[in-house]
């Protein structure tokens, strides 16, 4: 059944509107600014959609940030496309799809979308007729992760949805409670840490926290950490640099040891200018790997003949 | 059936073979889903939040149709042990938490392979057709050896058809106690029933559904006594704090058991794992302490604690093994030759170097 075919036109005070009600919410991690402009220029385009409820409120169903402009912008009245309330909330919800499923393209509005269509339809049903269309594989762990990432805070999506975040990040947070879920997000706020960064170091508190079975806020706490988050002296993206530096070494404590072991040999070892040695990444191994930086070919040449002849 | 089956799917091609009429009529409580059936059925347990749990209790009876013997699927940054897979089905009704076929194959149901006369005839022209390589055979790399023996009787026909294959040996490699039919047959040197074993704690709470172990000792003990040599397996050890007298614990039950004389091997082989399989383990059981230790990326992409710490492993382990049993042939799962040298301290250089020391080991 179209339900579209079912509406009534009318207009109604702005008042009536829950337009925080999220029964049909396809979310917008994006600025309402261009949008409020729209409306001023030229008014509300498209009327928006709204569910009658028994109580007499409306919900919004289609057009929910046009509904929030008008009243942002103190409008009283507006046009709407009213339903009865005797639709299904899954037939309201599929209308929303369909009207947004073009604007459905990043991770976090995906998930929050894909985690309501598995609260409302059958997974069978979700998998055939939605997901194709959101370009999510229609089996395997994706759709586990994305509704779990789904049921995130707001904050997090928001990070997300404009790359602030990556979605391997917020799958981790999915597995934390909401206060560690908050001290994190302050963390990688107040180091400015980047998407690819803010990744390591969640990834990494995490790991840590899970081994030492403690909270991150307990992790956090360690006053090595707390030194480095306290000093208001240095710049922040030192502070950041620090930190990762220390969260490495406190992880990977052998590793640490050895790479200081190498460096103070290297050190010891008196390089020339032009020749670096470096030691096999994670110490799988023994190797080492000489890099020699010649001006031209011919001092290049003259180094590897003298290497030919060296006594090795 | 200590591992219950709810369904039975059948192939098509594979409904006329005797394995799958043999395997109906032990398992006449289960459902069984014929051809076309099967897509729809696997489709649903795709859906699944958990389809690995799912495909747990279902069996699909198949012909396989590429070779029946396969090398390991190791890599050339490690000395591997050349081991060449018999290739009997996939998939294992055991849940080891740690389990690397998790994400090894892409279908969660447990698979028989019930063509056995083409394996049989694969593995005749397999060794056919290198008369002069000294073959070490398993049937326990993409499931466990013993697991589906009641059903199959794979490992029993096997056993009567290399016993006596002078340049073969065949390793029957499993984490139960399964080994009945194997004491119904005449033993051979040419056999070798190897346990999977790990600290008891790792025992009772990562690996679910396995024999406990204690019964995989005593089962080792039953076959060393009517005639087999047996090995055993530390894989994967995990290395968490106070590891070392955990481990000792199983050392020294399985010396206070098993006549060291009668021992082939004893493998070490400290977690690693690719990637996905700490995101599947996540998915699955939520955070697992051990998957979040201290990895660091190997030679071959996998995650690896450093090789220092793999070091101090292997040759505590080797030591207290060797305090039983001062020549026991231990080895290494996939390390490198700097880490061989430094835990054991023997020279092992190449995957022949290697090959060759098992061999030896068994000649």
């Amino acid at each position: 059944m179209n339900w579209l075919e079912h509406t009534v036109t009318v207009t109604i005070s702005l008042e009536r509107v829950r337009v925080n009600d999220l029964t049909y919410e396809i979310p917008f991690f994006g600025e309402s600014k261009p949008l409020e402009t729209s409306i001023k220029c030229a008014g509300i385009l498209n009327t928006p959609v709204v569910q009658e409820q028994s109580d007499g409120g409306m919900i919004p169903v289609l057009g929910r940030r046009r509904l929030k402009v008008a009243q942002d912008l103190g409008w009283a009245e507006i046009q709407v496309r009213a339903l009865p309330s005797s639709m299904p909330e899954q037939d309201g919800y599929e209308l929303a799809f369909w009207d947004n499923c073009m604007r459905i393209s990043d991770t976090a509005t995906t998930a929050v979308v894909v985690n309501r269509l598995l609260e409302l339809f059958s997974k069978e049903t979700v998998c055939s007729r939605f997901l194709p269309v959101l370009s999510v594989p229609p089996r395997g762990p994706r759709i586990e992760r994305l509704c779990r990432v789904g049921r995130l805070e707001r904050p997090i999506l928001s990070a997300v949805a404009t790359g602030r975040l990556l979605e391997k990040t917020a799958v981790i947070l999915s597995h934390l409670n909401s206060a560690d879920r908050e001290i994190l997000m302050s963390l990688v706020q107040d180091l400015r840490l980047n998407a690819n960064t803010s990744d390591e170091v969640v990834a990494g508190l995490f790991d840590w926290a899970v081994v030492q079975q403690k909270s991150i806020g307990e992790i956090l706490a360690l006053s090595s950490f707390g030194r480095i988050l306290e000093d208001a002296d240095h710049p922040v993206p030192e502070k950041a640099a620090r930190f990762r530096t220390l969260l490495r070494s406190s992880r990977f404590p052998e590793l640490d040891r050895r790479e200081q072991e190498v460096r103070q040999w290297v050190r010891e070892c008196d390089l020339p200018r032009d020749v670096r040695i470096r030691h096999d990444h994670g110490f799988e191994t023994e190797e080492c790997t000489i890099e020699v930086r010649a001006s031209d070919r011919v001092r290049a040449r003259k180094i590897i003949d003298a290497l030919k002849n060296a006594d090795i | 059936m200590r591992f219950p089956i709810d369904e039975i799917w059948i192939d098509e091609d594979a409904a006329g073979e005797p394995l799958t009429s043999e395997v109906c009529r032990k398992l006449t409580s289960a459902r069984v889903l014929v051809g076309k059936e099967i897509a729809e059925a696997q489709a649903a347990v795709e859906l699944e939040a958990d389809p690995l749990l799912r495909g747990k209790r279902i069996l699909r009876l198949l012909r396989h149709r590429g070779a029946f013997v396969k090398p390991c699927p190791g890599t050339p940054a490690y000395v591997c042990c050349g081991l060449q897979i018999v290739h009997i089905g996939q998939g294992c009704p055991m849940d080891c938490r740690y389990c690397a076929l998790q994400v090894y194959f892409n279908r969660p149901v447990l698979e028989v392979f019930v063509n056995q006369d083409d394996l049989v005839r694969d593995l005749k022209k397999h060794l056919d057709d290198y008369p002069d390589r000294a073959h070490r055979l398993c049937t326990g790399e993409f499931t466990d050896s013993l697991a589906l023996e009641p059903l199959t009787g794979y490992a029993a026909r096997l056993v009567g058809l290399l016993r006596d294959t002078a340049n073969v040996l065949l390793e029957i490699k499993t984490k139960t106690d399964f080994i009945a039919p194997l004491l119904n047959l005449e033993p051979s040197n040419r056999i070798i029933v190897s346990f999977s074993v790990n600290a008891l704690p790792v025992s009772r709470s990562e690996e679910l559904r396995a024999t406990p172990l204690e019964s995989r000792i005593g089962a080792a003990a039953r076959a060393q006594r009517h005639g087999y040599r047996v090995g055993f397996h530390f894989d994967p050890i995990i290395p968490y704090s106070g590891w070392e007298e955990d481990y000792f614990q199983t050392v020294d039950a399985i010396f206070a058991k098993v006549d060291r004389e009668r021992i082939a091997w004893l493998s070490l082989g400290v977690l690693r794992f690719v990637p996905a399989l700490k995101e599947v383990s996540l998915d699955r059981f939520g955070p697992v302490p051990y998957f979040h230790d201290a990895f660091v990326r190997g030679l071959d992409g996998k995650s690896r604690v450093t090789a220092d710490r793999r070091i101090a492993v292997y040759r505590r382990l080797a030591d207290r093994i060797r305090s039983h049993s001062p020549d026991a042939r231990i080895y290494l799962c996939m390390e490198s030759p700097y880490v061989w040298r430094s835990s054991l301290g023997l020279p092992m250089s190449s995957d022949a170097d290697l090959s060759a020391y098992l061999d030896e080991a068994v000649s």
